[in-house]
């Protein structure tokens, strides 16, 4: 089975330890070299490629092991690191300082004692629009919807601490890659997660300027528990319907539960037979089983066969290939994607780009294609890397990259606070237009 | 062995190995392979049975994917096997003899083709284990080598049809503990190893009840709970799904 979540855990316990210039006792100085020595050995045994495209790792190891033994403080030593992974010239690989992880991490901007395993939200989506938290999308039936929340408008504070200055800190540090709008939407949006039966105090800014204070209480989440191995119980829905009398919509918030999903999609295709087209919206999808992105495109081309795209391990490489369904869907295909929508979401949606089955509308992908895990080192540091690559059947690997739809579509404050959605209907208007 | 065969490439996704000998000075390999027929419970024991419904459990190693299997393996040449894993669903792959077959909760349904067909026939095949000859057009004994610590006779085995298997046979039991191969199909060609334990009595058969299957970066422990032969399978349990008569239509 292939399965591909993100693995962007968060929910590592980071210290705050070690941020300041101060010199370092001779215990630190052991982690750091600890640290190195594990970096550097991660990257040799894990890495996809064992060559490393040429490189000569010891002679890295042998150039820089002096430096870290006499590095005086915290940043040096992460220099160091970080100067060892430069050398590879890749994107997810990278040194964290504990610090920014402890700002990223959601719980670190509350106000109340919710547990690490917080299982409740008010039932609010948000996207940093402009350097702003703004909500997208309310859940239907949630607190949020009861307190009138509505689209547009700014989310100002949660728990009583301001976002704009975490917005500015995690948007500075992080603006290098196109990990940026997922790693800073998932950072703000944490804020709101709590226990459920818990309240959240927040401040908007509604379409007319004022502000506006709700304490909203969390609850579970949308959608039915699906359990997954050792991944924590998540919720997983999908909807699907006629956006109108021929064009079909689908969205689903994770590429988990196959049946469900795929019982969705079939029941998608028998009331959508006839349809001109169909949208797809993977904004916000994380991502999860890598073998349904198959499954899926399975259903929108009856060219058995091709593929989606390859994916390099050391050991193997994977073919992402397709199976036609007996009777796939032969109408336009359009897929909305945004900077939150990431690994098996980029892997579907760039591949049916390449092989020009699907039209991509929205603002670029996360660039997250591959499990690309965080772990803590023995300095308490943050060390990422990727343990595999994977390239789209056009030639272009996603990892760092993502997908850049064909047509680009930001969504704005103004535009949701009118009620549109920018995106979908210019999806809408391809299909409309298209020839068939 | 063949029923394990089957379920590992169906679950897809150290041991030093040192050449001790020159081929020349090793015994033949269909010397060795017939011992394994027989330490397995041989032709004859195999001639008294019509079925077998095995059921057991996988489990991907270190990130918790478990389930549950059941194989039904009916002769001359039909086979089924349906794995059930939480959070995934059900998939099932099977083979009537001519048309094998894969259906799944996440990739849908689809016809083998090339060597993964060649592959599904051979294992279908009920006596195929025993009647080895039927099915390889060259055996060879390429080495003894360890593993477990335990030498085993390494044989390369070239089938009619599909692609070459490196089998190891354990020098002192003649039982088979350890396969490698290169599965090629649709997803890739993609390196294999399978080591065989826990051989238990079933019936007049000696049947491995433990396999690790690694392939493509992962490990799957396949365990089988129960063994029954001579069940009655029912005859519709092998009838082609409605989704695989469709693909078969186009």
């Amino acid at each position: 089975m292939c399965i591909r979540a993100v693995l962007l855990s968060f929910a590592l316990t980071w210290s705050c330890a070690a941020a300041g210039k101060t010199t370092l006792t001779p215990e630190q100085r052991k982690l750091n070299i600890e640290s190195f020595e594990y970096v550097w050995t991660t990257v040799r045994d894990k890495h996809w490629d064992p060559k490393l495209g040429g490189l000569d790792w010891k002679a890295v190891h042998d150039e820089l092991r002096s430096a870290i033994e006499t590095a005086d403080t915290p940043e040096q030593a992460r220099e160091v690191m970080s100067s060892m992974l430069r050398r590879l010239h890749q994107t997810h690989f990278g040194i964290f300082p504990a610090d920014v992880y402890g700002e990223m991490k959601g719980s670190q901007g509350k106000d109340d004692e919710s547990s690490d395993n917080a299982d409740g939200n008010p039932g609010i989506d948000l996207r940093i629009v402009d350097g702003r938290a703004v909500v997208t999308a309310i859940a239907p039936d949630s607190p949020a919807a009861t307190a009138g929340i509505k689209p547009g408008w700014e989310i100002v504070r949660i728990g009583g601490k301001e976002l704009a200055k975490s917005i500015d800190r995690i948007d500075r540090k992080l603006a290098v890659t196109t990990l940026h709008e997922l790693m800073l939407t998932r950072a703000i949006g944490e804020r709101l997660d709590g226990d459920a039966g818990t309240q959240v105090k927040i401040e908007f800014r509604d379409g007319a300027g004022r502000r506006l204070e709700r304490t909203i209480e969390r609850v579970k989440p949308r959608g039915a528990v699906a359990h997954l191995g050792n991944l924590p119980p998540l919720h997983f829905w999908v909807e699907q319907r006629k956006l109108t009398h021929d064009v079909g919509y689908l969205r689903f918030n994770m590429f988990f539960e196959p049946e469900a999903l795929m019982s969705a999609v079939s029941a998608l295709m028998k009331d959508c037979a006839a349809c001109r087209g169909i949208v797809i919206d993977l904004r916000g999808n994380p991502g999860g089983i890598g073998g349904l992105a198959m499954g899926l495109a399975g259903w929108f081309t009856d060219r058995s066969g091709t593929q989606l795209g390859t994916m390099y391990m050391r050991t193997a490489h994977v073919n992402f290939a397709i199976f036609a369904r007996p009777n796939p869907f032969r109408g336009e295909l359009a897929v909305l994607v945004d900077g939150c929508s990431a690994s098996t979401s980029e892997i579907f949606a760039g591949g049916l780009q390449d092989l020009k089955r699907a039209r991509i509308f929205g603002t670029h992908t996360a660039g997250a294609a591959l499990p690309s895990v965080i772990e803590r080192l023995p300095n308490g540091d943050g060390f990422q890397y990727a343990i595999a690559n994977y390239i789209s059947q056009g030639g272009k690997p996603l990892e760092g990259i993502g997908v850049t739809p064909d047509e680009e579509v930001k969504l704005t404050r103004r535009a949701l606070l009118d009620g549109n959605d920018p995106v979908l209907d210019r999806a809408l208007a391809w299909i409309g237009t298209a020839k068939n | 062995m063949k029923c394990t065969r089957t379920i590992l490439k169906l679950a897809l996704g150290a041991v030093a190995l040192v050449p001790l000998f020159a081929a020349d000075t090793l015994p033949k390999a269909d010397t060795i392979l017939d011992k394994t027929a027989d330490a397995m419970g041989g032709k004859a024991a195999y001639d008294k049975l019509h079925s077998m419904v095995v059921t057991g459990s996988m489990e991907v190693k270190g990130i918790g994917i478990k389930g549950s299997l059941t194989s039904y393996h009916v002769a001359p040449d039909k086979m089924l096997v349906e794995v059930t894993i939480q959070g995934i669903g059900t998939i099932k792959d099977g083979s009537d003899g001519k048309i094998a077959w894969e259906l799944s909760a996440i990739q849908g349904p689809r016809i083998k083709d090339g060597d993964e067909k060649a592959i599904a026939l051979r294992e279908a095949d009920f006596t195929g284990g025993v009647n080895w000859r039927k099915h390889y057009k060259e055996v060879v004994t390429s080495a003894i080598e360890k593993v477990d610590g335990k030498d085993c006779y390494k044989i390369v085995m070239t089938p009619n049809d599909g692609p070459q298997e490196t089998h190891y046979v354990e020098k002192e039991s003649n039982l088979p503990v350890k396969m490698t191969m290169t599965m090629k199909g649709p997803m890739g060609e993609i390196p294999l190893e399978a080591t065989m334990g826990d051989f238990r009595k079933e019936g007049n058969l000696l049947m491995p009840h433990k396999t690790i299957q690694k392939a493509a970066g992962q490990e799957i422990a396949i365990t089988f709970d129960t063994v029954q032969f001579n069940v009655d399978v029912p005859k519709d349990k092998f009838d082609l799904p409605d989704e695989i008569q469709q693909l078969l239509k186009k």
